[in-house]
């Protein structure tokens, strides 16, 4: 199947398989290694990429999907200055999640800045349920997580981040 | 006909963008398998390389299954619409919040950016979170095939089991979410429980409350991914009470309601009846008791 599509920032037609899985896609047939497949079910969050903007499974997603539609992996993302202002905040606050998580913890973060939902701890909380990660501490990501979201949809466009203590 | 149809070695993938294109390629394939968001379809297949033998009419491109609006008494939400859309889209301020809650209860943003609402309800090894919802609401289905249309409210959709049967060739087009008939709602799931795993729970309620006289009630149960429990006889026997129901009322009402209760579901564990028992207890001493909200 012949399917047109942007793949970070780039307009890209490639004929494989309709129904093959778009993680491994990416995996092999782009070589973009960053987004990684753990439980093939869409419930661990490793292999999140951005489809129009929005965070979904790129394991329960179908080739044929992307028909039209523009796709951002990690190796995209990580040009734009949103990434460079969360990765920062990961950094000053000593939170360096694995290779396999740490993506779907960005886009998930990537998510919340973009709605209009309010934010409270409750509904971060939520938003952040989808990554299956038992070797960090939830409440830190909560606490750096709020912390950009609040920069992110405050007026200052260079935000500074407060460091967050561990407790 | 402007549909992209294309052999993929594997499957044939019909992609039509009007919805006519898609009841006429289900008439003519009535095997086909319909694909909406495919979360659930795809959570089925356990190869790496997905195997579906059969042709596949995806909705993702039919622009009518994709709309939202609001009317002055309802808004209509086509069945190709995200969760994640029903949440962003303006015309959501104007559903009941009990609907909202749900489709925020409904598994990760991910999951939901893809699953569509009509799946959530077509989904029939497992009654999902939406069904018990809709129900409450009063909402209807508009389900369509080829030749003919049916609009009716979702429980004429229901079997025995509480699962909605289509006709071959159908396809669920529209859920209409009546507006402004309830002023008070709940819903609680059990904290953590998730729907794939045997052990759910989930309650909804939605009532109109004028002063303290309940006017109209109607609350339903979800019980382990596989029972949609509604008890008709408890909620009329509560319609015209005054809240805060009187000890002796309250009393009464859990009595008739454990009987009830035990008839419908007498394989179910203790632990899990007392539970459906205590959140209805709940509803009627506690939550009842709120003030209603206006729309
Ligand atoms: C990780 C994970 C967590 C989940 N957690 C929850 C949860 O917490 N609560 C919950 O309720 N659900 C949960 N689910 C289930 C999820 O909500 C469903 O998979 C989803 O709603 C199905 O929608 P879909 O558009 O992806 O359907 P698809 O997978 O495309 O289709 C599902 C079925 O419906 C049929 N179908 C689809 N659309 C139509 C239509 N318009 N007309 C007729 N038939 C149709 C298809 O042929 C198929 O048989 C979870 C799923 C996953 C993978
Ligand atoms: S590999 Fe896709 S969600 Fe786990
Ligand atoms: S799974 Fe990556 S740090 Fe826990």
């Amino acid at each position: 199947m012949i399917i047109p599509f942007t793949l970070n920032g780039e307009k890209t037609v490639i004929d494989i398989p309709g129904t093959k899985r778009v993680i491994d896609v990416l995996r092999e047939n782009f070589g973009l290694q960053k987004t990684k497949a753990s439980c093939y079910q869409g419930a661990c969050g490793n292999c999140s990429i951005l489809l129009d903007g929005h965070i979904v499974s790129s394991c329960t997603l179908p080739a044929f999907e992307l028909k039209d539609r523009t796709v951002l992996t990690a190796e995209g993302y990580m040009k734009t200055e949103e990434y460079r202002r969360i990765d920062r905040a990961f950094n000053e606050n000593s939170y360096y999640p694995c290779d396999f998580c740490r993506w779907g913890k960005i886009f998930a973060i990537h998510e919340f800045i973009n709605s209009e939902e309010n934010s409270s701890t409750e509904s971060l909380t939520q938003a952040l349920k989808g990554n299956q990660c038992n070797c960090t501490s939830p409440s830190l990501l909560l606490s750096i997580a709020e912390q950009i979201i609040k920069n992110e949809r405050g007026t200052n466009p260079r935000p500074e981040y407060e460091h967050i203590s561990r407790k | 006909m402007n549909i992209s149809a294309e052999n993929n070695r594997l499957s044939l993938v019909y992609m039509p963008t009007h919805l006519s294109e898609a009841l006429e390629l289900l008439t003519k394939n009535p095997d086909a398998l319909i694909y909406a968001g495919g979360t659930d379809i795809l959570s089925h297949q356990t190869t790496r390389m997905p195997v579906f033998n059969r042709q596949i009419i995806s909705l993702r491109r039919v622009e009518e299954l994709k709309i939202m609006r609001r009317y002055e008494n309802f808004v209509e939400i086509g069945s190709a619409v995200t969760l994640g859309e029903i949440l962003r889209r303006k015309e959501s301020r104007f559903l009941p919040p009990v609907l909202k809650y749900a489709v925020q209860a409904i598994g990760t943003p991910a999951l939901r950016n893809t699953a569509t609402v009509g799946g959530n309800l077509a989904v029939s090894d497992r009654k999902l979170l939406l069904l018990p919802v809709l129900l409450i609401l009063d909402s209807f289905l508009e389900v369509r095939s080829q030749h003919s249309t049916r609009f009716l409210e979702i429980k004429r959709f229901l079997d025995e089991n509480n699962t909605i049967r289509l006709k071959p060739g159908e396809i669920i087009t529209k859920i209409r979410v009546p507006t402004g008939r309830f002023n008070l709602y709940g819903f609680s799931t059990l904290p953590g429980c998730v729907i794939r795993t045997q052990d759910y729970f989930m309650m909804c309620y939605a009532v109109r409350k004028n002063r303290s006289v309940l006017e109209k009630i109607n609350f339903a149960f979800n019980i382990d991914g596989r029972h949609i429990i509604r008890i008709k006889q408890t909620e009329d026997r509560l319609i015209g009470k005054k809240t805060p129901l009187l000890p002796s009322e309250i009393q009464e009402e859990l009595k008739f309601f454990q009987t009830k209760t035990e008839g419908l579901l007498p394989f179910l564990p203790v632990y899990k009846k007392e539970r459906i028992f205590n959140y209805f207890r709940l509803m009627l001493t506690q939550e009842m008791n709120r003030a209603a909200f206006i729309e």
